[in-house]
């Protein structure tokens, strides 16, 4: 943790012109002599101020540039004697554009339809279908979903599933694709039940401060801490690309945040209730599940009327006058004619005759004659029927809102111990990004029935002179678009973070957000449109020895497919993958603890977003691709490559139903030809057609192979699990 | 390098540097552009310049060897996990001043004591087993364990242990991973991290769980938390490695797969030639070829039918009460002979060693399944000259209390208990620290897990305050913010 000392620390120091940092094993904190920016004379450090627009740079070759990301690029690249690469080929290009829009590969016809589109626009074309394809948002919420530590469980010992986690899932999907704008997007999630109190979209938003691993405490005011505690240390992390998690316990040893401001960033979450299933429904849902379960009821209701009596005569003569256990209600029920009696009356009958044990369910048949039994099991076996298609409940929802306008006092708490209670705060923002004392501790005044903190902390992270909401999130756009980011720690823009490798870039891009109403499919089609994205990833040599890393961005950055990629175009491709969207997540385990046991069949093949996610069994084929343990913010994924990785791809029962299913699909489209088979293969697996050699080995080994073997030999190529 | 391969994001191996390219690499290059061969040559090529290439390869396979931070005493380690807490005071740690306060409440000079089911008041509970002197040491060692008595000698025994949850989910994580909450990585994982593996072919911290049964806490006692994936244990489950999938889905023929993985590597190696500088390609070739092997040489390692009978008796394999914990000792050592870095036995199902009810009959029944087989462990270790580069660690997430529940039953103790190392650079008959006089509490040469776990780092050669992994910029270390190596112990 924190505490550790290493040569980083040291180094980091010494760079900075500061002694060394503490002595290692020292029980306290002293202030950390890394806090540059407090001495006036020093600059704020760059992340800390305001992004303004820079000048585009003149560059040498005008002809290059499709737009002014391209102009940041290419002057860099000339200040060191380097040329771009050149633009990848279209199926290339398809491929990874469609893969990095949607998280799947293109089809054979959108490949076709492409290539055979000559004219000049035929590329934008293709990005404005991808940005407006649904599967946009299935895709992109994925990487927000890795930044929130999403999970449908609780972590620890018991993992308990959480049974509406989903809804936020779905809410952020739905975000995404509609573009709702960034700033929109952050206010809803840290504050939507104050912002928009009458809109339950809104409400399912702050599904994002009920992320938090739980362990259950039995001591509420320590579980109440720890989710807390998780709640701050995310909420920067994600949207301010700050660690301020080890300030819980001491000064941040690097940057300018005091222990006392992470406290006064938790108190903005003081007030907040962790309600588990708040109901969201719309007064129209209301209504129509109110008509529909009296509808029901009274058709329940009918059935046990015709059971009971079916069964009146042979119970008064087993057993006459009312049962032992009844009551005064249920005499009162018996005594009125069928025709009066309210379905409730009818329930309680049926009931307290079930229990009564004068009569014996043989003693009772034996009385009555076959028609009647018939009869009955008849109503019994409907009454089952109708039992299972009961109207589903009303929708519920894991989130955080709040009943008054005051909030517990919060107080800076000496080593992060809950006991340990030093000074009262008040809720403020971390002093070194506001331009003085006074603005980081903010006047918040109270709602109707809220204290307004949270809302005050989303209205603060969303203004136009917040140095670090708009630079971070298009960093977090640039990484997944071209590899690395701009900053390449994308959640540490601290002193202690990388330095960006394109500053005016990064603040260029940050105002052009803010600039285009925080729309990040605008960014998307800067970013994608971009010549810069559209280069080729071959090496070349010169520029291969100066810069290996690829850190002037000379070339496209190949990326191996990340876990779900991987699972949902192996299905996809073998023509399986249920493009469903939305929903509870299914669970392939299906195991009686869960509350989603209507997982059917079908629901196997769906998309990699909606699998369940329990914290303490994950998926083995997304673990072994390097899926993150929903246990912490995850910025980056890392790209391993090891051998349980190729065991899984060799002898698995995904990879090896796949090729059996896209070998049946090939046959069936392509017959029994091997040539043509093996061309059709390699369009969908691959999105080219074989070349003479490709072909050549191919026919051979089908002479000794069956086809679903050449088709698992297409999912484990290199070029399957990688985009160039 | 074009792919993000390596750790730099997600926090990790080194922090990037522009000065990546490594001409090794290029030879590696040269090498598999001529192994057009065949498997086989491919591997051997990278056999050959393995050590050389440790470094380059570490960014793309992390499993690969790496130097320690100092030259080791063990290389490998078998830890016995005893699951539930096994109770000191019934096994190493004799206490005749619980003698002298049978039946009497803790006196209030001990003061209080947090404890998991309310126990503080009950009166005091002695032992009804008997302790004796053993060996040349004369270390005490309860009737429970005769045969591992006999081996006093090898032990270095710590009877001032303590931890800090009296919960055991939270236990066990802390005593798997330095801290009581859930997700961060075990001892296992960060040694795997270290020092990468010697033998390629098998995984390199395996995971021998009771057959039938869980553990407090699940699977993530011994999950790889926050480091990537391929540090996390392989479960061994009734001689299987039932995480990893060595066998075709389809049940596809050894001939076929042959055939179909020569294709791949016929056509990724013509890929990869129209690539130039991607040493990432080659790691995947790379691993296919290790994959192959692993089919082969996992199950061989797993299955103990080839050991003699007398190994099979040393062990306690042809006992019923013994079979199943002799059996997985035995692999224990199969898998460390073959270069299995970090092998780590559960003793005990969901109850374990829990023994709430009834100490003496829930610890009778476990030590008769354990003792024969540990013993036969450690003299096999000897006889193969195995138990110098092997450490062998014992112990549970915690002790017992002195204070009885339900008359015969103790609680847990997480303030003071007892666990043993053995062999690598182990001193053997000595024992450190001490429990106060009724066992309650570690007070001289306290041993907290941190000082364990970093003791257990020192001897394979890792420094536990270098051993750190960045994770949202926190230098994160299994040790936490504390960790003393305990020197009396190392020979």
């Amino acid at each position: 943790m924190c505490g550790a000392p290493c040569l980083l620390v040291l180094v980091l120091a010494e760079t900075m012109g500061l002694a060394a940092a503490s002595e290692p094993t020292s029980p306290t904190f002293p202030a950390a002599p890394a806090r540059a920016s407090d001495s006036p004379s020093e600059p704020k450090h760059w992340a800390f101020v305001p992004p303004v627009r820079p000048a585009i740079p003149r560059v040498i070759d005008r002809s290059w540039p499709r737009n002014p990301i391209d102009f940041f690029i290419l002057s860099k690249l000339e200040q060191h004697g380097l040329r771009p690469s050149r633009e990848a080929d279209k199926v290339t290009l398809l491929r990874r554009l469609t893969f990095d829009l949607t998280g799947l590969p293109p089809t054979p016809k959108e490949i076709d339809s492409f290539q055979n589109d000559s004219s000049e626009s035929a590329y934008d074309k293709q990005v404005e279908r991808l940005l407006a394809s649904s599967r946009y948002g299935v895709r992109w919420a994925q990487h927000w979903l890795d930044l929130v530590r999403y999970a449908d469980s609780d972590g620890y010992e018991s993992d308990r599933i959480r049974p509406h986690s989903w809804r936020y899932r779905d809410w952020v999907v739905y975000a995404l694709n509609r573009d709702m704008p960034y700033n929109a997007f952050v206010r809803e999630q840290l504050a939507g039940d104050e912002i928009v109190p009458d809109d339950p979209l809104a409400s399912i938003a702050t599904g994002f401060l009920r992320c938090y691993p739980d362990a259950r405490d039995p001591n509420p005011e320590m579980r109440r801490y720890n989710a807390l505690t998780d709640i701050t240390e995310t909420t920067s992390l994600v949207f301010l690309g700050l660690t301020v998690g080890c300030a819980r316990c001491h000064d941040h040893k690097y940057d300018p945040i005091a222990q006392s401001d992470f406290y006064k960033f938790q108190a903005f979450f003081s007030g907040a209730h962790f309600t588990d299933d708040k109901p969201i429904a719309t007064p129209a849902q209301r209504l129509d599940h109110g008509r529909r379960t009296a509808a029901w009821s009274d058709q329940v209701a009918r059935i046990l009327s015709g059971v009971i009596r079916i069964e009146a005569a042979g119970r008064l003569a087993l057993a006459p006058g009312p049962p032992p256990d009844a009551g005064s209600e249920f005499a009162t029920a018996f005594q009125k004619a069928e025709s009066e009696r309210s379905p409730r009356d009818i329930v309680l009958i049926f009931e307290t005759q079930r229990r009564d044990r004068r009569v014996s369910h043989k003693a009772l048949s034996a009385r009555l004659d076959p028609r009647s039994i018939a009869e009955r099991s008849e109503l019994l076996y409907r009454l089952e029927e109708l039992v299972n298609s009961a109207p589903a409940p009303l929708p519920l929802a894991s989130v955080v809102d709040e009943t008054e306008t005051t909030a517990p006092a919060t107080y800076v708490l000496r080593r992060g111990e809950l006991n340990a209670r030093r000074e009262l705060v008040q809720p403020g923002f971390p002093e070194a990004l506001c331009r003085d004392a006074t603005s980081s501790a903010p006047v918040i005044p109270p709602s109707s029935h809220t204290t307004g903190r949270r809302r005050a902390l989303a209205d603060w992270l969303v203004r136009p002179d917040n140095p670090l909401t708009a630079r971070v999130i298009v960093n977090r756009l640039w990484q997944q678009h071209f590899g690395v980011g701009i900053v390449a720690s994308a959640s540490d823009f601290g002193l202690a973070g990388e330095s960006p490798s394109h500053p005016e870039l990064l603040d260029w891009l940050a105002v052009e957000l803010t600039a285009k109403g925080w729309s990040l499919k605008e960014l998307h089609r800067l970013m994608v449109k971009s010549a810069s994205y559209r280069q080729a990833s071959a090496g070349n040599r010169a520029a291969l020895e100066l810069d290996p890393d690829n850190t002037l961005a000379w070339r496209h950055n190949r990326r191996r497919l990340d876990a779900e990629e991987i699972r949902d175009a192996l299905l996809f491709v073998s023509g399986q993958l249920n493009l469903a969207r939305g929903g509870p997540p299914f669970d392939p385990a299906g195991k009686r603890d869960s509350p989603f046991p209507s997982s059917k069949p079908a629901d196997d093949t769906r998309r990699s977003l909606y699998l369940i996610i329990r914290r303490s069994r994950h998926d083995p084929f997304l673990e072994t691709f390097d899926r993150p343990d929903a246990h912490a913010s995850c910025s980056r994924r890392p790209t391993t490559s090891v051998t349980t990785q190729a065991l899984t791809m060799i002898n698995g029962r995904l990879t090896h139903r796949s090729a059996r299913a896209l070998a049946a699909r090939v046959t069936r489209d392509s017959g029994n030809g091997h040539a043509d088979q093996l061309e059709h293969a390699y369009r969908l697996a691959l999105g080219r057609s074989p070349d003479p050699a490709e072909t050549r080995l191919g026919l051979r080994f089908l002479e000794k192979s069956p086809l679903e073997d050449l088709m698992l030999c297409l999912f484990n190529l290199n070029e399957f699990l990688c985009v160039d | 390098m074009d792919l993000p391969m390596d750790f730099r994001g997600g926090g990790g191996l080194r922090r990037p540097s522009s000065q990546g390219f490594v001409p090794l690499a290029d030879t590696r290059r040269a090498f598999l552009a001529k192994a057009g061969n065949g498997f086989g040559a491919l591997a051997l090529a990278w056999i050959l310049h393995q050590e050389a290439a440790a470094d380059e390869s570490r960014a793309t396979s992390p499993l690969a060897p790496s130097p320690p931070h100092f030259p080791p005493k063990a290389k490998n380690i078998i830890y016995l996990f005893m699951h539930g807490g096994p109770s000191h005071l019934e096994t190493f740690d004799p206490k005749p001043g619980l003698e002298r306060l049978a039946g009497k409440p803790l006196p209030e000079s001990f003061g209080s004591v947090v404890t998991s089911r309310n126990v503080g008041r009950n009166p005091l509970l002695p032992t009804s087993r008997t302790f004796a002197p053993r060996g040349q040491s004369g270390i005490e060692i309860s009737d429970l364990f005769p045969n591992l008595a006999a081996c006093v000698d090898d032990l270095a025994v710590i009877r001032s242990c303590w931890a800090d949850s009296v919960d055991h989910a939270r236990a066990v994580y802390q005593m798997s991973s330095g801290v009581t909450t859930m997700g961060k990585p075990c001892l296992g994982s960060w040694v795997g991290y270290g020092l990468g593996t010697e033998n390629q072919d098998l995984p390199s911290f395996a995971v021998l769980p009771q057959p039938r049964g869980a553990i407090k806490g699940g699977p993530a006692a011994f999950g790889s938390g926050f480091l990537p994936a391929p540090y996390q244990g392989t479960v061994v489950r009734r001689g299987d490695l039932s995480n990893l999938e060595l066998r075709p889905f389809n049940g596809m023929s050894a001939d076929r797969q042959s055939r179909m993985l020569d294709l791949v590597r016929q056509l990724d190696s013509r890929h990869a030639s129209r690539r130039d500088g991607n040493p990432e390609l080659e790691a995947k070739i790379r691993n296919y070829e290790l994959a192959y092997r692993m089919q082969g040489a996992a199950p061989e390692a797993v299955d103990i039918t080839s050991e003699s009978r007398a190994t099979k008796a040393l062990y306690g394999v042809d006992d019923p009460v013994t079979a199943d914990f002799g059996a997985r000792c035995l692999l224990a050592r199969r898998l460390v002979e073959r270069g299995v870095r970090f092998v780590q036995l559960f003793s005990g199902d969901l109850t374990g060693w829990d023994g709430h009810e009834d100490i003496q009959a829930n610890h009778a029944g476990l030590c008769a399944a354990v003792d024969r087989p540990i013993a036969g462990l450690l003299r096999d270790l000897k006889s193969r000259g195995l138990f110098e580069s092997t450490l062998v660690v014992w112990g549970g997430e915690f002790g017992r209390l002195p204070m009885s529940e339900n008359k015969r039953g103790r609680d847990h103790n997480p303030y003071g208990f007892t666990m043993w190392f053995a062999g690598a650079g182990v001193k053997g008959g000595v024992v450190h620290g001490a429990t106060d006089e009724v066992g309650l509490r570690a007070v001289v040469d306290r041993v907290h897990v941190h000082d364990l776990h970093a003791t257990i780092l020192y001897l394979m050669g890792l420094d536990h305050m270098r051993l750190t992994y960045t994770r949202n910029d926190r230098e994160e270390r299994l040790t936490d913010t504390g960790g003393q190596v305990v020197r009396s112990i190392i020979a």
